[in-house]
């Protein structure tokens, strides 16, 4: 299918290590092959090698053979995203600014929006209290130092943090380190002395921007997954490397891009949330290849419903992520996550309301139709009730489902209470499902000032294809793509990605004193200085390294800022006239019309240099238009069409019959493996030419 | 309504299309205004109305605005009754507590009414806190008015939009009379946006649902949630509660007041009456009206009742009656009465009250999940202080706004020890600014913000712990501005024989030796600053602080819930490693006693419990104490009498009051947080505050804590309804 003269017996292997599963997807030989394995939490790297091997042998090679022949090797992970969550981390040491240790416990203020006030809850401790020391140093906002530090007092502390307290890792947390860097560095170099091995995060290097509770939180989540992170990364690397992996291995983070084994050993931080991040980095390449712009993207597992948006083929970047209670400075590609799966319950809400999700049966006990003793309808049970979901070909038809025991926990929910049939049960549940997925999407796009009626709607993993149609529909999406390997197509969107290093760091230099300029372009030229540095360390020639500048700009007094591209070059004096009027511009892009706060001056907050590494990708190509068979019906079989509320003999057609160009009119129900596409009346699905299936009303 | 009846599956797609209506209308007010106060602070409200008018659905940032666009969008509806043109493109402005339903006039709507095909069908509601509004105060806080007209700018519902636009005429009469015209006209802009993203979305849902269907589940919605509420009330027993709180004035020169006022609860089958008294009004910006009176209540009720799935619309307040009693007094003030802190001086006074009748009537239910619903109290007050002057960026004019309110401490809760800094209770999602944030803009050098050692309120699940922040005017000469402290002599009581958290307090510390302690190299902290640390009153006009001079400011903490020698000892030895409380606090109070290295010392642990409890009641306890068997009960009401919930010992008949049995001792405030090391204002004139501890005179345990004054000769308790 592909035009494989690029990188003919090069192998690239994606592999994104996932809550329940293993994916892999492997480019070789001018085709995409696939592994799964169960995710082992003992040992991450053995379900990973387990899955290469599941891919390899659809190459018909050994996994060394094709490890052998492997010129990238990437690899996602939620490692890093576990460790915090389970708050099962580094026992991490911290050195503050006197009078400020509570920070920690504060958090930027804990109040949810949440009105039960059994929903408030106090910010876990990341550190124990006894390994919170304060420092006495003082550095004001301009970096000038008001106090110098106790260089004695620094030492003392640390050997009180591992001698007594027994602290694995250290981070230093010190007023406005991001202005003036000494006081941190000093401390840094003065700890090495005593103990040159210990892992230490200073504040300024992971985030140097204004805002401690930012800041401080990255380093001390920097610190506290740094040990289970580099248990994590050793073990993989010595194991592919045994295996016999002779390419590259890159580390993918949820920035959207790879770094290396020795970045990542640095800032392990930067590995949180690879996953989703993977699965847009692929929607955006493959809007690229298709020639589109504006994507809103889908990805549905077991548990949850996961979304995100690309504008103008720009991925939205989170630049401040909130991990529950955490307030981070981690840049992170923006992800809204809402419990809507395919195991998601069905229940009674006190009201007497149906109501589907956030709980989810999980693998264990499963839908009811499992037969492993779940008593509550799942969304799955739901679909196979409807007729939606085979129960012979279940997961490739590794699974029997028993569609008696869907309809008899359906029944038993919903069916006497509310006088409804099971399939009237099943499909309410599918209009319920559909409801809190497309309002996820509706937040992505409406929340963030976009009209969802401008987009394509990208539908990935396994479950969601069933529902895209749907989705769109309430959103008044008019065109639905739905990639091929739709069920692996994070693995594969690692494989698109190139590396990616970002620095932010606080400048403040306000726009009414043009003067200032001086200061930004000594800061901006060591940046990039550094960040091409960084990139030619990991092996890339000047030509293979793009730069791209940003600045963040708030007006004085106000909260948040706006993000604008900054000129390639060195800035002059003359420039802050114009960057203001930019700024200005954009505000009222976003805000509206008239929303600018006339008179009032702003400020350059933040200069940003995000440098990308252009890595070497695997050829996916395009297929080419070959006859296909003039009746591609499989069978034919008798579904309850939930938004036509009725039974009805549809065709089931074949995923490998459908080439290039192959049209199907709804209602239908396109069949591939891992993946149910369900083409709903007055919808049309395409083959195109990447092999997508492009549904449209 | 049998639920097969109409299409449940629809109408709940339905309900859930109309909160993201007020979500989004939310949205449009956050990118349109850009002012902190909405950004950061999140101190606004929106929320869309039917014609009656009642809620169809609330987006929950500032809770007490359920009053503030209830009362205000009555008033607007009878003026329409009454003969006002009404077209679409209307916007009414609105921020008089006193004709509006307004929680105080720096909180200002903006009401418009939604149309579709020509019909009026209801009201959408966008509501902020603006810069300012004029008068003596300074965004729109005025403790030194005397009178409303001295507060600022006062709107009665008046029309100033029309087909969306701002009358010039109206924006040029704003202008004149605010400290920082454009960004309050900016933010009245940003409401009428707001309003116009509610009439765009309803009309999209009534396009997609039809109209007919669109009223009829808009009506299902709310009786679904009215029925919830009614069932939960319905297994509150039918009684009378009633609970008394007084609100702190010292300003004007003294004397140095306590406005008592008192809510009485009704529960009546599934109906709940509040009725609320107070003394006369007083000429000073702490008087309350029917806004900020209903809102409190409201906020009290609903972060005690609405949880699980129980959506926020008008179907919640039907079972439910607030009443005022005559005009006059400071829960139901008239014109001249200022009322420029109506919402958070009787108001919270208000809030707390309401709780405290609905905690004392869930302690009786026999639902286990309504009596885990009951809590200590929360702070609900804040040193605040606003200082305007010159920042060090060329003297640039600031408002420098330390946002203590934010620091408060939440209540002790059955699940967990109260949240730290939780704020007041109707600010769900507020957040605190960093301290870079403030030094970078405004002319001052923190020295500390840590959390305040013993401010807590000890109990089997602990208050919340509040925030104490100190800050040097640095690199100005002068800053000026207003101070008003709610709760610094009253603070919040515990639930359940848990002790009260501390109280707020602030004070300057004049010609510090920050600036020589720098000079020095030597970095000030709490215990090197030395200068003339000068007591002031809690409501001040105008402080002024000049070079080196350092504020302190000291928000209060949450009460505790539950006997606190019923707290495990390795939870207290926890938080006396973590600082939460001193060695000190913890023997005295938790009879927990530690050896040299911070260890548990079991044996002087058991010991010193039992000197605790002899000295409780003056002898050896007859009975042993043992946990009651629900956190935060510690009294019973069952065949006839009161009883003690840890012995079973008896207190009084079921019509009395379980004080009466009940060993009672009762120590004048300041003198009992001596000796806890906690913090609370002393009052130097009559009537004096006290805490009453009662304790069970079997097995000594702490049955109830009230903070009173020492001329009330007790606190009711739970009556039968008569």
């Amino acid at each position: 299918m592909t035009d494989t003269k690029a990188n003919g017996k090069q192998a690239f292997i994606g592999v994104d290590v996932g809550g329940t599963h293993t994916d892999v997807s492997v480019v070789y030989d001018g085709r995409v092959e696939r592994g799964k394995a169960l995710t082992t939490y003992d040992d991450f790297s053995r379900g990973v090698l387990e899955a290469v091997e599941v891919a390899a042998v659809n190459y018909e090679l050994s996994m060394d053979e094709l490890l052998d022949r492997t010129k990238l090797f990437i690899n996602g992970t939620t490692v890093v995203t576990n460790t915090i969550t389970q708050l099962r981390g580094s026992r991490v040491g911290v050195l503050v600014t006197n009078g400020f240790r509570d920070a920690f416990r504060l958090a930027g203020g804990p109040r949810t929006t949440e009105i039960d006030d059994h929903l408030q809850l106090n910010v876990p401790d990341l550190v124990d209290r006894r390994a919170i020391v304060e420092i006495d140093e003082r550095i004001d906002w301009s970096g000038t130092v008001l106090v110098p530090l106790d260089l004695e007092q620094v030492k003392a502390q640390a050997r009180y943090l591992v001698e007594e307290v027994g602290v694995d890792a250290l981070s230093i947390c010190f007023l406005w380190s991001h202005a003036n860097t000494e006081h941190e560095l000093a401390a840094e170099k003065a700890i090495k002395e005593i103990y040159p091995d210990i892992f230490i995060t200073p504040s300024h290097r992971v985030f140097p921007v204004e805002g401690e509770t930012r800041r401080w939180t990255t380093a001390i989540l920097n610190s506290f997954v740094q040990d289970r992170a580099e248990v994590y990364l050793t073990s993989l690397n010595e194991k592919l490397r045994t295996a016999g992996l002779k390419g590259g291995l890159a580390f993918f983070q949820g920035l959207g891009g790879g770094i290396s084994l020795e970045k990542a050993r640095q800032y392990p931080l930067g590995l949180l949330g690879s996953g989703p991040a993977a699965g847009a980095i692929g929607s955006n390449e493959l809007a690229k290849r298709m020639g589109k712009t504006r994507v809103l993207l889908g990805d549905m597992g077991g548990t949850s419903f996961d979304t995100g948006i690309v504008v103008d083929n720009e991925i939205h970047i989170d630049k401040n992520l909130e991990l529950g209670p955490f307030m981070t400075g981690v840049n992170i590609v923006d992800v809204v996550s809402v419990g809507a799966g395919g195991g998601s319950i069905g229940w009674v809400s006190e009201r007497g309301v149906p109501q589907v999700g956030p709980q989810s049966a999980g693998s264990t006990p499963g839908p009811a139709a499992l037969g492993r003793g779940g008593e509550e309808p799942t969304v799955t049970d739901a679909m196979v009730t409807l007729g939606f979901i085979d129960p012979e070909r279940y997961l490739g038809g590794r699974v029997q489902l028993q569609p008696e025991l869907s309809k008899g926990v359906l029944d038993d929910t919903f069916g006497e209470r509310f006088g409804w049939s099971t399939e009237d049960a099943a499909a309410s549940m599918h209009d319920l499902v559909v409801v809190n997925m497309a309002n996820a999407v509706r937040e992505v796009s409406v929340g963030k000032g976009h009209d969802p009626r401008e987009f394509l709607f990208l539908a990935y993993g396994g479950t969601l294809p069933l529902f895209a149609s749907q989705i769109a529909e309430r959103l008044g999406i008019e065109t639905i793509v739905i990639p091929q390997n739709s069920s692996v197509f994070c693995a594969l969107g690692l494989l698109s990605a190139d590396y990616v290093l970002r620095n932010d760091q606080g400048v403040g230099w306000d726009l009414s004193k043009p003067e200032g300029v001086v200061r930004v372009n000594e800061i901006a030229d060591r940046m990039v200085e550094e960040a091409i540095q960084q990139m030619e360390t990991e092996g890339f020639t000047r030509d293979q390294i793009d730069v791209q500048r940003t600045a963040d700009i708030r007006f004085h007094g106000q909260a948040y800022e706006l993000t604008v591209a900054m000129p390639a070059r060195e800035l002059k004096a003359e420039d802050a006239e114009e960057i203001f009027d930019n700024f200005l511009a954009m505000y009222e892009r976003t805000y509206g019309e008239g929303t600018a706060w006339k008179g009032v001056p702003a400020s350059l907050i933040n200069y940003s240099v995000t440098v990308t590494g252009q890595q070497d990708r695997p050829d996916f190509g395009k297929a080419s238009a070959e006859p296909a068979s003039s009746d591609l019906t499989r069978e034919m079989r008798r579904v309850f069409l939930p938004t036509e509320r009725r039974w009805e003999e549809i065709p089931v057609i074949d995923d490998a019959s459908m080439t290039v160009g192959s049209r199907v009119e709804g209602p239908a129900i396109i069949d591939a493996v891992d993946t149910t596409i369900y083409v709903p009346p007055g919808t049309t699905a395409e083959r195109d030419e990447y092999m997508n299936y492009v549904l449209t009303r | 309504m049998s639920t097969a009846d109409y299409d449940v599956i629809a109408a709940e797609v339905h309900r859930k299309a109309l909160q993201n209506l007020t979500d989004e209308m939310a949205i449009t007010l956050v990118r349109t205004s850009g002012s902190p106060i909405v950004t950061e602070s999140k101190d606004f409200s929106t929320c869309l109305m039917d014609l009656t008018p009642e809620h169809l659905g609330f987006s929950s940032y500032v809770l007490f605005h359920v009053g503030s666009s209830l009362i205000g969008t009555q008033v607007i509806a009878e003026l329409v009754r009454e003969g006002a043109e009404l077209n679409p493109g209307d916007g009414w402005i609105v921020n008089d507590p006193h004709t509006g339903g307004a929680m105080h006039q720096g909180d200002v709507s903006i009401i418009m009414p939604t149309f579709y095909n020509g019909e009026h069908l209801g009201w959408s509601f966008a509501n902020m806190h603006v810069l300012d509004v004029g008068g003596v105060g300074i965004s729109g806080y005025a403790p030194g008015a005397h009178d409303v007209w001295q507060e600022g700018m006062r709107f009665p519902p008046i029309k100033i939009i029309r087909d969306g636009i701002i009358d010039p005429e109206w924006e040029n009469y704003i202008a004149a009379n605010v400290r920082a015209p454009g960004a309050v006209l900016n933010d009245i802009r940003s409401m009428v946006a707001s309003n116009n993203t509610a009439t765009a979305k309803l009309h999209q849902i009534i396009d997609e649902f039809g109209l007919e269907a669109h009223q009829a589940y808009c009506e299902i919605n709310k009786d679904l949630s009215e029925q919830v509420l009614r069932d939960r009330i319905g297994k509150m027993p039918d009684g009378v509660y009633e609970a008394v709180d007084w609100n702190e004035f010292d300003g004007h020169e003294g004397p140095d007041r306590l406005l008592e006022l008192r809510c009485s609860l009704e529960v009546d089958g599934t109906d709940l009456r509040f009725t609320y008294s107070g003394v006369p009004q007083i000429d000073a910006f702490v008087n309350s009206t029917e806004g900020p009176m209903f809102g409190q209540a409201m906020t009290g009720l609903m972060t005690t009742l609405v949880y699980g799935d129980l959506p926020v619309n008008g179907g919640l307040w039907r079972p439910i009656t607030v009443e005022l009693g005559e005009p006059g007094t400071i829960v139901n003030s008239v014109p001249p009465a200022p009322v420029s802190n109506a919402h958070s001086e009787v108001g919270m006074r208000a809030c707390k009250l309401a709780k405290d009748v609905i905690c004392q009537a869930l302690a009786l239910s026999d639902d286990p999940v309504l009596r885990s619903r009951l809590a200590g109290q929360h702070q609900d007050g804040f040193p605040g202080n606003a200082l305007f002057g010159t920042n060090q960026h060329d003297g640039i004019s600031v408002v420098f706004y330390p946002d203590n309110a934010i620091g408060s401490g939440g209540g002790g809760q059955t699940i967990n020890d109260g949240q730290d800094a939780y704020g007041l209770t109707c600010t769900t999602g507020g957040g605190i600014p960093d301290i870079e944030n403030h030094e970078g803009a405004d002319p001052v050098l923190f020295l500390w913000r840590r959390l305040v050692a013993n401010s807590g309120g000890p109990g089997q699940m602990r208050g919340g712990q509040s925030l104490d922040q100190a800050y040097a005017i640095h690199y100005s000469d002068s800053m000026a501005g207003p101070c008003f402290n709610a709760c610094a002599q009253v603070p919040p009581h515990g639930v359940g024989g848990g002790y009260p958290g501390s109280g707020g307090s602030f004070h300057p510390v004049r010609d510090s030796n920050v600036g020589a302690l720098i000079d020095a190299g030597v970095l000030p902290t709490r215990e090197r600053l030395e200068g003339n640390a000068e007591a002031v009153r809690s409501k001040i006009t105008h402080i002024n602080l000049g070079r080196g001079d350092v504020f302190v400011a000291t928000s209060g903490g949450g009460a505790g819930l539950g006997d606190p020698l019923l707290r495990e000892p390795s939870k207290v030895v926890d938080d006396i490693i973590a600082g939460y409380v001193t060695e000190e606090h913890a023997n005295q109070i938790y009879g927990v006693v530690v050896d040299g290295s911070q260890a548990l010392d079991e044996k002087a642990t058991a010991a010193r419990r039992e000197q605790v409890l002899h000295d409780r009641i003056g002898s050896k306890p007859s009975k042993e104490m043992k946990a009651p068997p629900l956190i935060g009960i510690s009294t019973h009401r069952s065949d006839g009498r009161w009883s003690c919930a840890s012995c079973d010992e008896s207190l009084a008949e079921a019509d009395g009051n379980w004080r009466d049995g009940a060993v009672c001792v009762e120590t004048p405030i300041a003198e009992r947080y001596a000796q806890l090391e906690m913090i609370v204002r002393d009052r130097l004139e009559e009537p004096r505050v006290v805490t009453r501890e009662h304790f069970c005179p079997s097995c000594a345990a702490s049955l109830g804590v009230d903070v009173t004054t020492d001329t009330l000769e007790r606190l009711p308790s739970a009556q039968a309804l008569s």
